[in-house]
């Protein structure tokens, strides 16, 4: 789901730098404010945890493989601000360390996956979690990997008509919307159920102990 | 007469002999990229460009074969740019140092995944464990 550098304008990067920006510095009073010496272990640990399941590519029978993200667990214990500054500092960690996704398109990534699909999951548990709790936390896990999915393809599939030559050749990324919300939507949605189980499991354990 | 009709004949002649075109098969250097993803599966049939050294216009388009790769013939060199795409949003925008006689080098995207994931719980651990001291002594 990381966008890869040089797939985004600058037209699209500066301005998510900008609005990134003002999200970081409210995420970071959020974490100043709630810290104590019970939050930063357990947010050590799941940080740790998310940048693993972002990092290992899993293989599925048929050739494909997928990772997961963590990114529903992460916002059902914490909510979406201190999930938007600890997977900021893993996709920071997975460009400099890894070379997935990139540095110009770091706060892109970020917003979507970050504050996206963590306000996203925060929602559709608080939603679902007063009556149904187990299908809160399916539903955020689920949330938190389609959610993020459809902002990518939008900001990807907009590259063609914000970016281009005179003659409409495109700069960057060249696939249009037609082409990105299924190709990246799709998936998503079906790979999407395992972040919801994998979400239910680790909360439950966790909330267990 | 026979003069009359020589001509154009000799004209439409000229016209088929400039739609033929000649194949040669040679011998040479070229450059071979090789995509995959990062669990090692090629990247295969995908859209790609390469651009020469500071030109905008792509010198090369196509896309890589059914083993992830695309190769180029450098006419000059420098830093070669290569740019990859999937319709969902997976690729890469590289350069390539290379030269016309096949010589060619690309700056490593980052390191192993092992030494990359070992390296990043580091840096986690390293950052909270350094705040958890400050929150301690703080407290």
């Amino acid at each position: 789901m990381h966008i890869p550098d040089g797939f985004l304008s600058p037209q699209t990067y500066l301005p998510a730098y900008a609005l990134a920006a003002g999200g970081w510095v409210y995420a970071a009073r959020e974490l100043r404010r709630r810290v104590d010496e019970t939050l930063l272990p357990r947010l050590a640990v799941l940080t740790a945890l998310a940048f693993v399941l972002m990092s290992v590519m899993l293989p599925l029978p048929g050739g494909t493989s997928v990772h997961a993200s963590g990114i529903g667990i992460l916002a059902v214990i914490f909510g979406p601000w201190l999930t938007f500054a600890v997977v900021s500092l893993v996709l920071l960690l997975q460009a400099l360390v890894l070379g997935a996704g990139g540095v110009t398109v770091l706060p892109v990534n970020a917003l979507a996956m970050g504050l996206g699909g963590s306000v996203a999951a925060c929602l559709g548990y608080r939603l679902l979690a007063p009556r149904w709790e187990r299908a809160g936390l399916f539903a955020a896990g689920w949330l938190a990997a389609v959610v993020p999915a459809a902002m990518v393809a939008v900001v990807l599939g907009l590259q063609p008509a914000i970016a281009h030559r005179s003659d409409g050749q495109p700069l960057f990324f060249p696939f249009g919307l037609s082409v990105t919300l299924p190709a990246v939507l799709v998936p998503h949605v079906i790979l999407g159920l395992g972040e919801g189980l994998l979400t239910l499991l680790v909360v439950s354990f966790l909330r267990r102990r | 007469m026979r003069r009359l009709l020589a001509l154009p004949a000799a004209l439409l002649a000229g016209t088929l002999q400039a739609h033929s075109l000649i194949h040669t098969a040679q011998p040479g250097s070229a450059v071979i990229v090789e995509l995959r993803y990062a669990d090692g599966s090629p990247f295969s049939y995908e859209s790609t460009e390469v651009y020469r050294p500071a030109e905008s216009v792509p010198f090369l388009a196509g896309r890589t074969d059914a083993n992830g790769r695309l190769a180029f013939v450098p006419d000059r060199s420098g830093d070669w740019r290569v740019r990859a795409f999937s319709e969902d949003g997976h690729g890469g925008d590289f350069t390539i140092a290379a030269t016309p006689d096949g010589e060619s080098s690309a700056p490593s995207a980052g390191l192993g995944t092992i030494a990359g994931i070992s390296l990043g719980l580091s840096v986690i651990f390293g950052i909270f464990g350094i705040w958890s001291l400050f929150v301690r002594r703080r407290s």
